[in-house]
């Protein structure tokens, strides 16, 4: 049925062919027939006239009008009745030679109202008598211009030869546009056949080739028409196929190896994936273990959630889904299931798939076993706990021992002033009283020496351990907070040359060491204590005194081109060990310098750390850098503006 | 400044040609219109009218003449039915004999007798020609011309073949029989009009019968069924049916016949004088290359009458009979006279024109015109007009059919009966 109704071009072509050249044509019959019918009716009316007129211009003879060969040969072969008329109204001559003498009314048919109007033009009139048509004219003729008519012509003649001459025209129209038709229609077509319709085929049979993928085949096109345009067209869309085709070959070789790299990559990892549609449903299961699964993966997929865990369960995950589909975020969820193997936790990964139109409806789940994880991370919680609790302790037990320094400090201060006080009376009182005495006596001497010596070094130590109990009662009241800190706006250039002032006296046993101070005179102002300054500058000082037993000690300030106060105190000592670099400024440490356990007891450990201590309360830093037997360079950077 | 003063002159200057303009189209139209002059000179007859006019309206410029010309045979049916009608021209030419009488005697025409006295016209025209003129005792039309009908013919065949203009019946027909004999149709004849053929009747019958006799019959007081009538159409027989004339005298006109005869394909025409104004006067002859003789004498003891019309100008009655007088007035006069002569080849009927007026052709023709001892009408103007026309149908009948004279004659005959009792026409 549906053959039967497939339309062929060449029919509708015919159609369309037979259709508009009849519409052509019938228009162009009607036009003309139209057209020729006027011409005939003219052409009757100009001759019925005719006479009338050659009368008029005097060149016809009245008797003319009697003469019914002249005037057929002018009226034409439908001449039925002629007569001259007088302006007299009698009829001079006439066809019908017993008219003639009698007035005009005699003529059958002859309406007198004609010769009244013909007074002032022609008449011509279509008359109908016993079933015939005729047209008549009624001349008027003038002897001189301007003059009243003399005669009437009067012609009549038979219009059924005109009627006849246009059916005969139209019918020949009828005929003659009828095989026009058909003759052009059947050119038309054969030619639509033979130009369009059989290369039509050659190019659809090449396309249905194409089709069928044989895009080896080239397609014809040699014609130099649309069709040829069509078929070049046709073989450049073959030979895009074919190349479009070879490049998804390609992309699809390319895509299997990446499917089977990402499978590959699944299989090793420890991981489910799921994908899931918006309702919960899988799609499609990976895991490398399927004894990971609840059911195997052919069994699980088209399940629903709801099919597979309680209500509860699944209705956290549906949740979790829609929330990635609507949000577009990856959504991390953590939660426990009951496995085979006992609880175990899992870390659910959700992340929305856009289809290939951009809309979002499908959800890739990564399902990760994190028990172990979640055990160590239990661990850690408790550790963190236990850490914490120490912690606490350890500070606690750190204010125990800063009180317990404080107040041990203060407590020691006292008795070591007093041994200090007592120690240095009796050396003074000894050097005094017994030291002229004892010269008697080479041993006395060398005794009342010897304790001279030994009350040097009680005071020596003495001092030492007052120095030490300053410095851990300074670290303790910086760090408990109990220090008075005196801020207030300063020139740091003063405070340099109060701690150079200050330390002075070390470099007169230090020939070979040099002093330099390298300061301007314009430093920018600090608002910090003074005395703290000037305490971690002499500590500076004195630690590079200390340690250098020739060359050079150089101070600089200046200020950097980040804004900030740079104080740096460098020696041509024996240098750090890189060991010790990183534990300098700690309380208690004491760098191994040199090899002399006098001079390394020297040192209270903590100069060092109290520096850090000023310097960080500034908001400063302090740092070191040294070459282990070239010197060190401490350098303090101070913020300006205020700490 | 000055461009402003010229376009002010020349405003007025535009607006005086108006004026002008106006006040002389105002004066032209206080004019009387034109007397509408109706004639039938036209084609080949139509030399002299239109210089006889032209010299009036030069004259008279305040009253002009429109001459119009109507067709030679219809004019003689379209002034019957104008005058009918009551719708006739100002003045119309005529012919003047029968047709004239049969207007006057229907009352259409106004008299000119006290044109004609005051005027002192009866010493200006031949008493022939005056008493043309007159009908029933009063002058009714002025003559314009006067055509004398003779046998015009070719001289330089004559001269090729030694013929002499024949003065006799037998040189005729000897002259005939040699131009026959050297292939050259004797005598033109173009019918087809029908008057030209009647001048054959007319010429028999004045040698034969003679004028008295042919007034009687012409009159009905004799038989068209007479012997000498018969007589006449036996010879006029005999030289048809020798093959005399030229084959269908009935397809051609008299201007066809008279250019065969000029051309060299005929030899002789018997025509009016208006064949001059034809060669000469349309075809340039110039009088050179044909000649003319009088119609031959036949019997001896019979006068040698003359034949030709003699067109007159009528004055219908009317508004404008006193105005038209004037003109007619004017055209007796010698200038136009001589005028119309000239155009037309006619004799002027006017005495005051002198003979020397005339090249020698027509002073020859005069010569003939004024010694005829008679001067007829010919046929058509000789009979009232229900005989006129049945006798040119009769004549060309018989040109068709010789040997059927005898019924042509009856028949003619009949109709003479009716036409001279006063009965109505079938």
């Amino acid at each position: 049925m549906s053959a039967l109704r497939r339309k062929s071009l060449l029919t509708t072509l015919g159609v369309i062919v037979v259709l508009v050249e009849s519409l052509t044509l019938t228009s162009l019959g009607l036009f003309y027939s139209g057209r020729f019918s006027g011409e005939i009716d003219n052409s009757v009316l100009t001759q019925v006239q005719l006479p009338g007129a050659l009368m008029n211009s005097q060149l016809l003879r009245y008797e003319s009008l009697a003469d019914k060969d002249v005037m057929r040969k002018l009226a034409g072969e439908e001449f039925v009745e002629g007569a001259l008329v007088g302006a007299d109204g009698k009829t001079y001559y006439a066809t019908d030679k017993s008219l003639v003498g009698k007035t005009a009314e005699a003529i059958p048919g002859f309406d007198p109202g004609w010769l009244s109007a013909a007074r002032k033009a022609s008449v011509l009139v279509r008359v109908a008598l016993d079933g015939e048509d005729y047209a008549v004219s009624v001349t008027p003729i003038t002897a001189y211009t301007g003059g009243p008519p003399v005669f009437y012509a009067y012609v009549k003649v038979r219009t059924r030869g005109a009627e006849a001459k246009k059916t005969k025209v139209a019918l020949f129209f009828i005929l003659g546009a009828g095989v026009c038709i058909v003759i052009t229609s059947l050119l038309i077509i054969l030619a639509a056949k033979t130009l369009a319709i059989k290369p039509l085929k050659a190019l659809a049979e090449d396309a249905d080739r194409l089709a069928d993928g044989h895009l080896d085949a080239a397609i014809r096109h040699e014609r130099p028409d649309e069709i040829g345009d069509l078929a070049r067209s046709f073989e450049t869309m073959r030979q895009s196929i074919r190349g479009r085709i070879g490049e998804l070959q390609t992309a699809n070789r390319e895509l299997d190896e990446s499917r089977n790299q990402i499978e590959a990559f699944i299989n090793a990892l420890p991981d489910v994936v799921f994908m899931m549609d918006s309702k919960g449903r899988y799609l499609e299961i990976m895991a490398s273990d399927p004894g990971q699964l609840y059911l195997r993966p052919e069994q699980l997929k088209g399940k629903l959630l709801h099919d597979v865990f309680s209500r509860d369960v699944a209705d956290m995950f549906l949740d979790v889904v829609k929330r990635t589909i609507e949000t577009g975020e990856t959504q991390t969820v953590e939660y426990a299931l009951e496995t085979l193997s006992g609880k175990r936790w899992f870390e659910g990964r959700a992340s929305r798939i856009k289809d290939a139109a951009g809309a979002p409806g499908r959800v890739a789940w990564v399902s990760r076993d994190v028990t172990m994880r979640r055990e160590l991370e239990e661990t850690l919680r408790q550790a963190t706990r236990e850490a914490e609790d120490a912690n606490r302790r350890l500070v606690e037990l750190d204010r125990l021992k800063t009180s317990f320094l404080s107040s041990v400090s203060h407590e020691l201060r006292t008795p070591l002033t007093s041994l200090l006080g007592f120690a240095k009376l009796i050396k003074k009182n000894f050097k005094k009283y017994f030291t002229p005495f004892s010269r008697q006596s080479e041993r006395l001497a060398r005794h009342a020496k010897r304790i001279v010596d030994d009350l040097g070094i009680i005071e020596h130590e003495g001092e030492r351990l007052t120095r030490l109990i300053n410095d851990v009662l300074d670290l303790s009241k910086i760090e408990s907070g109990r220090m008075q800190w005196n801020e207030q706006e300063v020139d740091p250039g003063a405070v340099i040359s109060r701690a150079v002032g200050a330390v002075g006296g070390m470099f007169r046993d230090k020939p070979d060491v040099r002093l330099e101070v390298d300061v301007p005179d314009a430093l920018p102002r600090l608002r910090l204590d003074p005395d703290r300054l000037q305490q971690a500058l002499m500590n500076l000082l004195n630690n590079a005194a200390k340690f250098t037993e020739a060359g050079e000690i150089r101070i600089s300030a200046w200020t950097a081109p980040s804004g900030v106060l740079r104080i740096s105190v460098s020696d041509t000592g024996q240098g750090i060990r890189e060991a010790d670099k990183e534990h300098v400024f700690e309380a208690f440490y004491q760098s191994r310098r040199g090899d002399n356990p006098l001079e390394s007891r020297e040192g209270t450990g903590l100069g060092l750390s109290i520096c850090r201590q000023i310097v960080e309360r500034y908001g400063g830093t302090i740092t070191v850098e040294s070459s282990e037997g070239k010197g060190s360079v401490f350098t303090i950077e101070l913020p300006v503006g205020g700490a | 400044m000055k461009k402003y003063a010229t376009r002010c002159m020349t405003l007025a200057a535009a607006l005086g040609f108006i004026f002008l303009v106006a006040a002389a189209r105002a004066v032209s139209a206080a004019d009387p219109p034109p007397l509408v002059f109706l004639h039938y000179w036209t084609g080949p007859l139509a030399g002299g009218v239109r210089e006889m006019t032209g010299a009036y309206n030069a004259a008279h410029p305040d009253h002009a003449i429109r001459a119009t010309g109507f067709e030679h045979e219809s004019y003689k049916i379209g002034i019957q039915v104008m005058l009918s009608a009551g719708n006739p021209p100002d003045i119309f030419s005529y012919w003047a004999g029968a047709k004239v009488q049969a207007l006057v005697d229907a009352g259409y025409l106004a008299p000119i007798d006290d044109l004609w006295r005051t005027a002192g016209l009866d010493a200006k025209f031949p008493e022939t020609v005056a008493k043309a003129c007159e009908y029933d005792g009063r002058k009714y039309v002025i003559p314009v011309t006067q055509h004398y009908v003779c046998f015009f013919y070719n001289t330089k065949i004559f001269h090729k073949l030694g013929l002499t203009a024949p003065g006799t019946w037998k040189e005729f027909l000897d002259a005939c029989a040699a131009l026959k004999a050297a292939g050259v149709t004797p005598l033109a004849l173009g019918a087809r009009d029908k008057w030209p053929a009647q001048f054959w009747f007319d010429y028999l019958l004045l040698r034969t019968a003679g004028p008295a006799y042919r007034d009687r019959l012409l009159s009905g007081k004799a038989s068209f069924e007479d012997p000498q009538v018969k007589r006449v159409m036996g010879l006029w027989r005999s030289l048809l049916e020798a093959g005399y004339f030229n084959d269908a005298p009935g397809a051609y006109d008299w201007s066809e016949a008279a250019r065969m005869t000029a051309g060299g394909d005929a030899a002789m025409t018997l025509m009016g004088t208006w064949i001059i104004g034809l060669y000469d006067g349309q075809m340039g002859l110039n009088g050179q290359g044909y000649g003319y003789f009088p119609f031959p004498v036949l019997d001896e003891d019979v006068q040698e009458g003359a034949l030709g019309p003699i067109d007159v100008i009528a004055l219908p009655k009317g508004d404008k009979a006193e105005f038209a007088k004037t003109a007619l007035l004017y055209f007796t006069e010698k200038g136009p006279q001589e005028a119309m002569s000239r155009g037309s080849g006619a004799l002027a009927p006017s005495l005051s024109v002198p003979g020397d007026f005339y090249p020698p052709m027509q002073r020859g023709l005069l010569e003939l015109a004024r010694r005829a001892s008679s001067w007829s009408f010919n046929f058509d103007l000789a009979t009232p007009p229900g005989l006129s026309e049945a006798g040119l149908e009769a004549f060309t009948r018989f040109l068709a059919a010789p040997n059927e004279a005898d019924a042509i004659l009856s028949g003619l005959e009949a109709r003479a009966r009716i036409v001279f009792a006063g009965k109505p026409l079938p």
